[in-house]
């Protein structure tokens, strides 16, 4: 029962990371590789001033998300308003140095030996304690983070942003300021990675450099797109198959299997295909 | 009547070609402007410089007594300059009335409190499609308000693009050879608006077309443009008389165009 | 003298960078994709020379050419099987981006599970080495120096002088324009692939000598080859091979003050600098992908 609820935490937490990268992929075409590090910036931010600065977890996880947010934008400043295959160079290589920056910035990441001890979030002197109490807070913030996703699709935002994507000349021409636009998408994007990156701080209580590295920016895309972009049955579906689907391996026995790489070449073989054969993926709305 | 857009000995080369040489040349306010020539003559390359995708290396754009040489592409917009392209480029994905509701500038663009002020966005979303509803009923595209872009004729897709154009309410839309590709009713209909456009809507037009009878019949002036510079400038009567100069230039090539 | 060590040193790390450099921009100018995966048709080849060497024996002078055709072979496959099917689609580059990202991961991962995360090294004892001076020289930096003193040129000669050349570059400038005279793109897609894919092959084969192979070895390569690229402004093959021993020395003699875990973040630092203050490279190329 405990694990059950503990996959039910991580497709909760992978939801919520791939709604927010849907909101600039699939929404506003930002091909976003910095996500996942975004993602650990903002559980580094959390343990490290939960643990080390001694900060209520409220506050943390607000710093977290600003600061992320923040820099976000710097780094969007200069790399949005080249064109797509610079800004995907530009956070591919971000990716890069944030994983050396957290391995190598020992007095606020510890290392590579990571942040123990995370406290629970905690109202006054009420504590989460048990699993089931912490699964249930992971989905409050998992369910405010879709509203707002929700909501953001229903409101003349979207066709803006559908707009920068289907054709940014064109939205330039109608008078849109697409740069600016995409900076604060970009920065609110990271901000809600920076979210998630609290939930996965104070659910799992232990943050190491190892969540955040390519191949969970990777997984997200494959989530992203076997679930189907511009979606948010899809945000749900895509982490739903990709977690649930290797635990089967469990069962057909995984002994001296390298479970970790065989799963990696499924995430990619599933991106080729799905590019192939069904870019909309299960749920999507729009071709890739 | 003044002229609303002027482009005084304007030039941009790419490598080693002259695209634009020293043009110059005015588009009057409540009037179309033709900007005519052979192909390659730099005519959406001019275009593309006043609207901002391009820089120029030298020479003036002033547009209501301003400068706009220094402006980004969306700032010109904004200005009251809207464009067409010579391909329609429709959203494909939104429909038809989605299209001209993307221009609309929400006030202050605050996509964070438009989440969370709720029924305000309502109001202004109501609002934005009753706009874009009349402008759709100007261009005569009403009845194809919730079909797809994609769904759309040619033709009907061109109309499209015209109508989200008309979204900022600007002072001079630059068309890029807006009959190419239509069929003779519908460039008919499209002279119709182009028409209304300019005396009811009291807009200037500034046009980039092949076709001569359009240029003709409804053009207040007409710029010669070949190989970058302008070679000649006068209302459709003046050019007609020259008409040699014309021949020279487009003849051959019109001629053999099957417009 | 430490300083000239270093500078020597990447000199020959900055052959590698402009060779897989060159190899990827003759890609994307020629086909507009963002090919990724390029360091993993990379790795390929690193374990194609240890499979050629080790297990099948062969003698050296067989087993280094035979490794850089199996390279471009390789490459040339990754185009018929994932980008071929993406173009009869009509796969925007975003697509093919995703897809490339998918092929990195999958031949990543096959890699590992095939030879195992460890790095096989495929030279018992050191490398043959001569002093000049107070400098060590060792084999690979004389191999890379004479690689890319010859290479270089001959691609260059290739590109203008023979038809295949000269079709290559025409559809680099204007794809559309290329195939309406008559060009066959995908034949030629083929052989850009190959030969993209063969240049990177030469400079694994260099590196695999020193340094052994493993599954990622592509990945650090492939990241300072795409900022050469950008270095050397995006569109000019030259430029690519200027940026990436530009990169390879700046990155080597960094270590003269910074510890070599810095290395990434120096490499990410050039990188923003250019993109915020000279994006179009050194010597002032952007490819200009969107026609307005």
């Amino acid at each position: 029962m405990d694990y059950t609820l503990h996959l039910i935490v991580l497709v909760l937490i992978y939801a919520s990371l791939v709604v927010s990268l849907d909101l600039l992929i699939g929404h506003t075409g930002i091909l976003s590789f910095a996500h996942a590090a975004f993602y650990g910036i903002g559980a580094y931010a959390t343990a490290s001033l939960t643990v080390y600065g001694g900060w209520d977890w409220f506050s943390a996880m607000v710093a977290a998300v600003v600061i992320t947010a923040a820099i976000a934008a710097l780094v969007g400043i200069p790399t949005l308003r080249l064109g797509g295959d610079y800004f995907i160079l530009a956070m591919f290589g971000f990716q890069l140095i944030v994983i050396t920056l957290i391995l190598n910035l020992e007095p606020i990441t510890n290392g590579p030996f990571g942040i123990r001890n995370v406290p629970r979030p905690s109202i006054g002197s009420f504590q989460v304690q048990s699993g089931f109490g912490m699964a249930l807070f992971v989905a409050a913030v998992t369910g405010i983070v879709f509203w707002v996703h929700w909501r953001f699709a229903r409101s003349p935002m979207k066709a803006m942003l559908h707009a920068i994507r289907d054709d940014e000349t064109v939205a330039m021409a109608l008078g849109i300021d697409v740069v600016r636009t995409k900076i604060v998408v970009f920065a609110i994007g990271a901000g809600f990675a920076a979210l998630s990156g609290s939930l996965m701080a104070f659910y799992f209580r232990y943050v190491t450099a190892n969540s955040f590295v390519l191949s969970t920016i990777i997984l997200l895309w494959a989530m992203l797109f076997v679930g189907g972009s511009c979606s948010i049955a899809g945000a749900i579906a895509g982490p739903a198959i990709l977690v649930l689907f290797p635990e089967l391996f469990r069962f057909v026995g995984g002994e001296g299997l390298d479970i970790p790489n065989i799963q990696e070449a499924l995430y990619g073989l599933l991106l080729i295909l799905v590019m192939i054969f069904r870019p909309q993926g299960l749920a999507g709305r729009r071709a890739g | 009547m003044e002229a609303i857009l002027q482009v005084e000995e304007i030039s941009q080369s790419f490598g080693g070609l002259r695209a634009v040489d020293k043009a110059s040349f005015s588009a009057n306010d409540t009037e179309i402007t033709s900007l005519i020539g052979p192909n390659g003559a730099g005519k959406t390359t001019i275009f593309n410089i006043i609207s901002g995708f391009l820089p120029c290396e030298s020479g003036k754009i002033v547009f209501r007594g301003q400068s706009i040489r220094e402006l980004k592409p969306f700032e010109v917009a904004r200005r009251g300059i809207a464009r067409t392209f010579q391909d329609p480029r429709v959203f494909a994905d939104m429909t038809v009335l989605e299209n001209v509701v993307v221009g609309i500038r929400q006030k202050g663009e605050r996509p964070l409190w438009a989440l969370v002020r709720g029924s305000r966005v309502n109001a202004e979303w109501r609002r934005a499609r009753e706009r874009s509803e009349a402008i759709l009923s100007t261009v005569g595209l009403i009845d194809r308000a919730k079909d797809l872009a994609r769904d759309l004729s040619f033709g009907e897709q061109r109309f499209l693009s015209i109508a989200r154009s008309l979204v900022g309410d600007p002072a001079i839309i630059m068309m890029d050879e807006p009959t190419v590709g239509l069929d003779r009713g519908t460039s008919a209909k499209l002279l119709e608006l182009m028409t209304r456009l300019v005396e009811v809507e009291r807009k200037a037009l500034l046009v980039i077309e092949h076709n001569m009878d359009v240029v003709m019949s409804v053009s207040a002036k007409v710029v010669l443009l070949v190989q970058g510079a302008v070679v000649a400038s006068g209302t459709p009567a003046e050019i007609r008389q020259n008409r040699s100069m014309v021949d020279a230039y487009l003849g051959r090539r019109h001629a053999a165009a099957s417009h | 003298m430490l300083l000239l060590q270093l500078f020597i040193n990447g000199l020959a790390s900055g052959a590698i960078y402009a060779l897989t450099a060159v190899g990827f921009a003759l890609i994307y100018n020629g086909t507009r994709i963002f090919h990724i995966a390029h360091g993993a048709v990379f790795t390929f080849g690193g374990y194609a020379l240890y499979l050629f060497a080790l297990p099948l024996g062969l003698p050296w002078i067989v087993a280094l050419p035979a490794a850089v055709i199996a390279t471009a072979a390789f490459g040339a496959l990754m185009d018929t099987l994932v980008y071929r099917p993406l173009r009869k689609r009509g796969t925007g580059p975003a697509g093919m981006f995703i897809a490339s990202i998918g092929a990195l991961t999958f031949a990543q991962a096959m890699y590992s599970l095939v030879f195992g995360t460890d790095t096989l090294n495929l030279r018992k004892g050191g490398l043959p080495t001569f002093d000049v001076g107070e400098v060590t020289v060792t084999a690979v930096h004389v191999i890379a120096a004479l690689v890319a003193l010859i290479v270089f040129p001959v691609l260059q000669l290739f590109l203008t002088r023979t038809r295949w050349g000269r079709a290559i570059r025409a559809l680099a400038d204007n794809p559309r324009l290329a195939v309406v005279r008559g060009i066959d793109a995908e034949r030629l897609y083929i052989v850009i692939f190959a030969l993209g894919s063969a240049l990177a092959g030469l400079a694994v084969v260099i590196i695999a000598f020193d340094l052994g192979v493993r599954p990622d070895m592509g990945f650090s390569v492939m990241f300072v080859a795409l900022v050469a690229v950008i270095v050397g402004g995006v569109g000019y093959l030259p430029g690519a091979a200027a940026g990436g021993f530009l990169l390879g020395i700046t990155q080597s003699l960094s270590l003269w003050q910074l510890s070599g875990r810095w290395q990434d973040v120096v490499v990410f630092g050039a990188l923003l600098a250019f993109l915020v203050f000279r994006p179009q490279g050194i010597f002032g190329h952007m490819l200009v992908t969107r026609r307005v």
